[in-house]
């Protein structure tokens, strides 16, 4: 049997295939904003505070905290049933949900349907379309 | 939105995300020495080989076809069903992309089923990688 040569080396390399779209990092990071996830995750960590802190012995609310890019992209991906792939020293994010999501009952149109109206939900108003990308981590 | 149309930068890489079989290539030479022969006769390698060769003892024809046949060609003929390869082995499916509006999850996953079950694959599943193709 004839095998194939030339293997491609392994390495750690990121790769997706989804429905959604490329959007500025930026963009996203102030879209999230405006929908009030600063207040939101807030929230999050006073209720956390109430149930945890006593017990944990450390508290996660502080009025002072800066929240990082990832912490709200984080919040995003949970809130919205989105997937979002930021690459490394890559100022954009790939949006949207893995094609390998299409539920068993759901038809490929269907699925394409949720995934817009959970860019909707999120305020994302943009074209989608199908994209594949990898690239290398280290 | 400003919505980008760049591409990452140090994307040499290869991906896939399939629902299908992931094999090791003894696995797989064990497997394509051993397809019934009806199932042979109906890949577009197989025509090709077969009808140049098709005098030859039909025992004696498959194990030579077995011993020479270009993977590629074999799964590759088969519409629909794409093969990558790996330093892990074979992923031999469906991409993903092929799913059209009209067909389901359920649907997808069973047109790759009743292609591959036949040859004598199991083990069914989706997989998604990527691979370095610089070094």
């Amino acid at each position: 049997m004839k095998i194939r040569s030339g293997f491609v080396s392994n390495s750690s390399s990121s790769s997706f295939l989804i429905y959604g779209a490329e959007i500025d990092k930026s963009d996203i990071i102030e879209m999230a904003k405006k929908m009030g996830a600063i207040e939101k995750m807030n929230q999050d960590d006073i209720e956390w505070d109430k149930e945890n802190s006593e017990k944990r012995g450390y508290t996660r609310y502080d009025p002072e905290k800066e929240r990082e890019d990832y912490e709200i992209i984080e919040w995003l991906e949970e809130n919205f049933d989105l997937e979002i792939h930021n690459p490394s020293y890559y100022d954009c994010c790939y949006v949207g949900s893995s094609w390998s999501n299409v539920g068993d009952d759901e038809t490929g149109r269907e699925f394409k349907a949720r995934v817009k109206k959970s860019f909707e939900e999120a305020g994302l108003d943009c074209e989608l379309s199908t994209l594949a990308e990898a690239w290398r981590d280290g | 939105m400003k919505i980008r149309n760049g591409f990452v930068s140090n994307s040499s890489s290869s991906s896939f995300c399939i629902y299908g079989v992931h094999i090791s290539e003894e696995k797989l030479a064990s497997i394509v020495k051993n397809i019934p022969k009806d199932v042979l006769e109906k890949t577009d390698c197989w025509q090709e080989f077969f009808n140049y060769d098709g005098d030859a003892d039909i025992e004696k024809t498959i194990e030579v076809f077995a011993d020479n046949c270009d993977i590629d060609d074999l799964f590759g003929s088969i519409k629909g069903i794409s093969i990558e390869f790996s330093p892990y082995g074979y992923y031999i499916g469906r991409s993903y992309m092929t799913l059209d509006d009209t067909e389901t999850g359920k649907d997808f996953k069973d047109s790759v089923e009743n292609i591959l079950r036949p040859f004598g694959f199991e083990k069914f599943g989706k997989f998604e990688e990527a691979f370095n193709d610089n070094f």
